[in-house]
């Protein structure tokens, strides 16, 4: 047993760049799953641990909402229920400005808390530590990272500027960055005694929020119902809905490990060409072997073991580079642009994920190499002796109907399958179109070789007659542009997504005829006039909108539909709306569709919605359509005057804001004017950027994802050339010995890995156009109808890179080619 | 009479390892116009060494090799090229087609190489074709070819060019009997009806006597009987 091991790991040392080779690609494969699938938990958490800066170990609040009377009330009724809590913290919200020079206003999130409680629910260490009744009155407690930034210190005072008054506060402390003081580079909080913010505001003894920790969380049933009942113009709610998170954080692997099983696929490739070259190779030693009395068992064992140790090393290493992968695809994503803060990096995985990944690298390496294996196994040892093996092999009879019926299966199946199963099916058809076509390569490759043949005697003469010939059977080529066209594919796939993402964004924005989007609580016709007083405003417009409206018997609902002014909502908005269907908004219960829900709903002109309203059922008859991607054209407009009355809206939703100045300085402008209101202001030009930044991290990694397929694909190109010398030693010494001199053999040899280069990017495009063509169904599916976009330049780039990427790989063969040892190469090859 | 190929003061040495075996040692040997000539010798006595110098896919380590007056050692890469095309033909045991060309394609090889249309053969092609007897399977691929078959395409291609020498390395080394004897009368028909000069190396003491000389290498050095 020892000699055999022994055996395997000689075999594994001497050929190094292909140990390389299969190593990188299973470790690669088991680098990507893990990470892959660890993501998700990982955003997870994330967000979690970001969102308890804010709420601590609460595990309800109650808070005001828009029908509440006031943003303010008292405790006393939560606290009721003081002996079934664990806490019941008050605390009041609120925001102020500080000048730490002329010229710059910083905004502070203002924490009003009573110390010992917020230590309760919200632990953070100070330097020097304070209690409870050191801090009252004008006493505040900031950050060290705050402190540093603007050189403050324990004891200093500064001005806080807050409702328009400036009032002198002392730093009671200085606290480490943990609890409410956790880094997020956007926020700075300051923790004040609750009754000092709760006074400035003028609502004395009251607080803004509740936070509470059931002392039995299986209370909840009679609890949160009887506080629901206490607090009935409120919300009770949970501070995080885990829900969302995970169906965030699940929305965001799919990508991933659609690009992933790319790769895995490509993997499995490279494993079972590479094990067709070393089980051949091993012939002679398992004919030795086999003729001195080894079974059948023993040699299948000997190379069966030799691919399980690819899987094992190939794994171990695979599961190191996730983690490393996984924290730089966390560190990616850490950065909120919308917040303009970043959540800290730290990733998180379970055993189970690891070793899940492991198990992985080894059964792709096992079950990748087992086909070439079992073939071996099946050769008489009298033939492996004798030299008799056959390596050649007509066209597999179940290549071409195999290819074709999954090219029919992924052209087709998108088309066929209930949205409900388009992700999976969607998934299944990408595989498919890479593996039908591997299968249909060969056959591919034989037309355009008849095309090139004729063409090439024009272009590049006799040689390329010769060069083309010699392509139609070279298994090493077939499988570079096999090899190609995945690689090509994947990153054609990618490429085009996020190119359609991004300009269906810069089109959405384009529609937009602002400076500014704001929403503000209370906001109404009064709230607009002060909107006006800021300099630089020229004009606002409040639209009223209600979210997740439920279609009545479709079973699904529409994301947003804004009530709007017909007489001013197209000089905000450069819909595709006709001037007669906006002014028929008014004319009563009309709606106006994007064509995206038209296909979702199957509607037409004149055809009736029932909505599910506030004041319950309300049928409203389509009136047009238009294109939006707000909300991914999940988005319907009614007239203002039906969804007041229908939703029982008071308030604006939202508000866009002309200007006629820079609007970053209107913004501030605004952001001061209705501090004691927690607006949110943004200037479109930021929002743009943020959106095209946050789809920017989800792109960077997929970008990523697909080079590394591109990469393993160049390094199989490579050692399918190397192969392909070898294999072809004697036949290109047969043709230096009727008299090929070095310059042709190395013109021969570049013509091949040109027209081996062009099919593949050939195939690479149109394996690309395949999958992408898949890809609107999926999206369609996700709610998120997307067009596609194509780019001839991309696809003419990808196809030029696949000639290079063969060309330049040949090189290294095409000169050893020339230097060939002629007689070596006929007599002892 | 006239030498075409002239072989002066040939000396051959490989490395082994950290050896160096001299397997010719300052042979002299002319081939004269017109002849076919057999080489015999015991394994490894470099006797096929000697032919692949005398065809130029080896280089001596000493001396000189002229074939039809002209020095191999004084030839670019590219004139020993041309010299394969048009003046040498080498057949090869293991016949040493290309699997993926045709019987047609395979047999214009050196046509093909040198730049020519194939097109302006064809007469050429079906002469040689049927010399071979191979006329009914020049569609057929080596694959489909039985040995004698596929040796016949070798000599074929090395008749293409119409040079004048045909160098053979065991022609019929791994053919049976039958099959080998028509071979060698093949060659010895072209020898005598197109002049054509052959060299063989072989083994076979049958196979040597189709050749009007032989020469016998042995430690390295050749003689006549």
């Amino acid at each position: 047993m020892k000699i055999i091991f022994k055996f395997i790991w000689k075999n594994i040392q001497e050929k190094k760049f292909r140990t390389s080779l299969i190593l990188c690609s299973v470790m690669l494969s088991a680098a990507l799953f893990f990470a892959s699938s660890a993501i998700g938990d990982t955003m997870e958490k994330m967000y979690v641990d970001r969102m308890k800066k804010y709420f601590g170990s609460a595990e309800w609040m109650i808070h005001a909402e828009e029908n509440s009377p006031s943003r303010f009330f008292y405790t006393n009724k939560a606290e009721q229920y003081k002996k079934h809590m664990e806490y019941i913290v008050g605390a009041v919200q609120g925001s102020g400005f500080y000048k730490p020079t002329k010229d710059e206003t910083v905004q502070l999130d203002l924490q009003g808390f009573h110390l010992e409680e917020l230590q309760k629910m919200n632990p953070f260490s100070m330097e020097i530590p304070i209690t409870g009744a050191d801090f009252a009155g004008r006493k505040m407690i900031l950050s060290r990272i705050t402190s540093d930034k603007y050189h403050l210190d324990q004891g200093d005072s500064i001005d806080i500027e807050i409702n328009g008054y400036k009032h002198r506060f002392q730093i009671a402390a200085v606290s480490e960055p943990s609890g409410p003081f956790q880094e997020d580079g956007r926020t700075v909080t300051i923790v004040m005694p609750r009754e000092t913010l709760s006074r400035i505001y003028g609502e004395r003894g009251k607080a803004s929020v509740i936070y509470l920790k059931l002392k039995n969380p299986v209370e909840r049933e009679n609890l949160i119902p009887a506080l629901e009942k206490a607090y009935n113009r409120y919300t009770v709610r949970e501070p995080l809905s885990m829900e969302e998170i995970q169906r965030y954080a699940s929305r965001m692997t799919t990508p991933f490990m659609l690009m992933t099983t790319i790769v895995l696929f490509m993997s499995i490739f490279i494993i079972y060409t590479s094990f067709k070259v070393i089980t051949m190779e091993r012939l002679p030693v398992i004919g030795t072997f086999r003729s001195i009395g080894a079974t059948k068992k023993v040699t299948d064992f000997v190379l069966f073991i030799e691919s399980m140790a690819y899987g094992i090393i190939g794994g171990f290493l695979g599961c190191g580079l996730g983690v490393g992968v996984l924290y730089a695809m966390t560190y990616t994503m850490a950065d909120n642009p919308w917040s303009g803060g970043r959540m800290k990096t730290s990733i998180q995985f379970t055993t189970g994920q690891l070793i899940t990944a492991f198990l992985l690298a080894v059964v792709l390496s096992c079950v990748s190499a087992l086909i070439p294996i079992i073939k071996v196994s099946k050769i008489s040892v009298k033939d492996i002796v004798l030299n008799k093996v056959d390596t050649y092999k007509k066209g597999k009879s179940f290549r071409l109907p195999l290819g074709i019926a999954l090219l029919v299966f992924a052209l087709v199946a998108p088309w066929i399958v209930p949205k409900t199963m388009m992700m999976a099916v969607g998934t299944l058809c990408m595989v498919s179109s890479g593996v039908a076509v591997t299968m249909l390569v060969p056959y591919m490759t034989n037309g355009f070789v008849k095309g090139f043949e004729k063409l090439y005697v024009y272009l590049f003469g006799n040689e390329g007659i010769l060069a083309a010939k010699n392509l139609r059977e070279n298994k090493s080529i077939l499988n570079n542009i096999s090899l190609l066209s995945i690689g090509i594919s994947s990153l054609l796939l990618i490429n085009t997504i996020s190119d359609s993402v991004m300009t269906e964004l810069m089109s959405f924005y384009k529609d937009a005829d602002f400076g500014v989007w704001m929403w503000v609580a209370e906001g109404d016709r009064r709230v607009d006039g002060l909107i006006r007083t800021v300099e630089g405003v020229e004009d606002t417009y409040g639209v009223y909108a209600a979210n997740g409206v439920d279609v009545a018997g479709s079973n699904s609902e529409i994301n947003l539909v804004h009530g709007v002014d017909t007489t001013k909502h197209l000089n905000y908005w450069r819909n595709d709306i006709g001037p007669e269907d906006m002014e028929n908004l008014e004319e009563g219960r009309n709606i106006i569709l994007t064509y995206s829900l038209k296909d979702k709903f199957g509607v037409e002109a004149g055809d009736i919605l029932s909505l599910e309203m506030e004041k319950g059922k309300k049928d409203y008859k389509v009136i047009g359509f238009f294109n939006s991607l707000m909300w991914n054209g999940n988005y319907a407009l009614i007239s203002a005057k039906y969804l007041k009355q229908d939703m029982n809206k008071v308030y604006y939703d939202d508000i866009f804001v002309k200007t006629s100045k820079n609007n970053d300085e209107i913004k501030i402008a605004l952001q001061k004017k209705f501090a004691r209101r927690s607006p949110w202001v943004e200037t479109l030009t930021q929002m743009e950027l943020n959106d095209k930044l946050s789809n920017a991290q989800l792109f960077v990694i997929l970008k990523g994802f697909s080079i590394m397929t591109l990469v393993i694909g160049i390094f199989g190109v490579l050692n399918n050339l190397i192969i392909s010398f070898i294999e072809r030693k004697r036949s290109l010494a047969v043709f230096r010995s009727v008299g090929m001199s070095k310059k042709q053999i190395i013109k021969m040899i570049f013509i091949e890995a040109f027209t081996g280069g062009l099919i593949g990017g050939i195939a690479g495009a149109l394996t690309g156009l395949l999958m992408i063509s898949i890809v609107p169904h999926v999206l369609k599916a996700m709610d998120s109808p997307i067009p596609i976009h194509y780019s001839l330049k991309l696809f003419s780039y990808s196809m030029i890179s696949g000639i290079i990427i063969t060309v330049v790989a040949s090189i290294s063969p095409a000169l050893k080619s020339s230097r060939l040892n002629i007689i070596e190469a006929i007599k002892y090859e | 009479m006239e030498a075409i190929i002239q072989a002066v003061n040939l000396c051959k040495t490989f490395r082994l390892g950290l050896l160096d075996v001299e397997v010719l040692k300052n042979i002299d040997l002319a081939i004269y116009k017109g002849e076919f000539v057999s080489i015999m010798g015991p394994s490894g006595s470099g006797k096929s060494t000697l032919l692949y110098l005398l065809g130029g896919l080896d280089k001596p380590t000493s001396g000189s090799i002229r074939i039809n007056g002209k020095e191999l050692a004084e030839m670019e890469d590219q004139e020993q090229s041309i010299m394969r095309r048009r003046d040498v033909g080498f057949v090869f045991q293991f016949y040493n087609l290309i699997p993926n060309l045709s019987v047609e394609e395979n047999t214009m090889l050196p046509i093909l190489l040198d730049g020519k249309k194939m097109k302006d053969y064809g007469e050429r092609l079906d002469e040689i074709l049927e010399i071979v007897g191979l006329s009914d399977r020049r569609h057929h691929t080596p694959r489909e070819l039985s040995g004698g078959q596929q040796q016949r395409v070798a000599i074929a291609r090395a008749l293409i060019n119409d040079p004048d020498i045909i160098l053979a390395d065991e022609p019929i080394g791994n053919l049976d009997s039958k099959t080998g004897t028509e071979v060698m009368e093949l060659l010895q028909r072209i020898n005598r009806e197109k002049g054509k000069n052959i060299v063989q190396v072989t083994h076979s003491r049958e196979a040597a006597d189709y050749g009007q000389r032989i020469v016998y290498v042995k430690d390295g050095k050749v003689w006549e009987k």
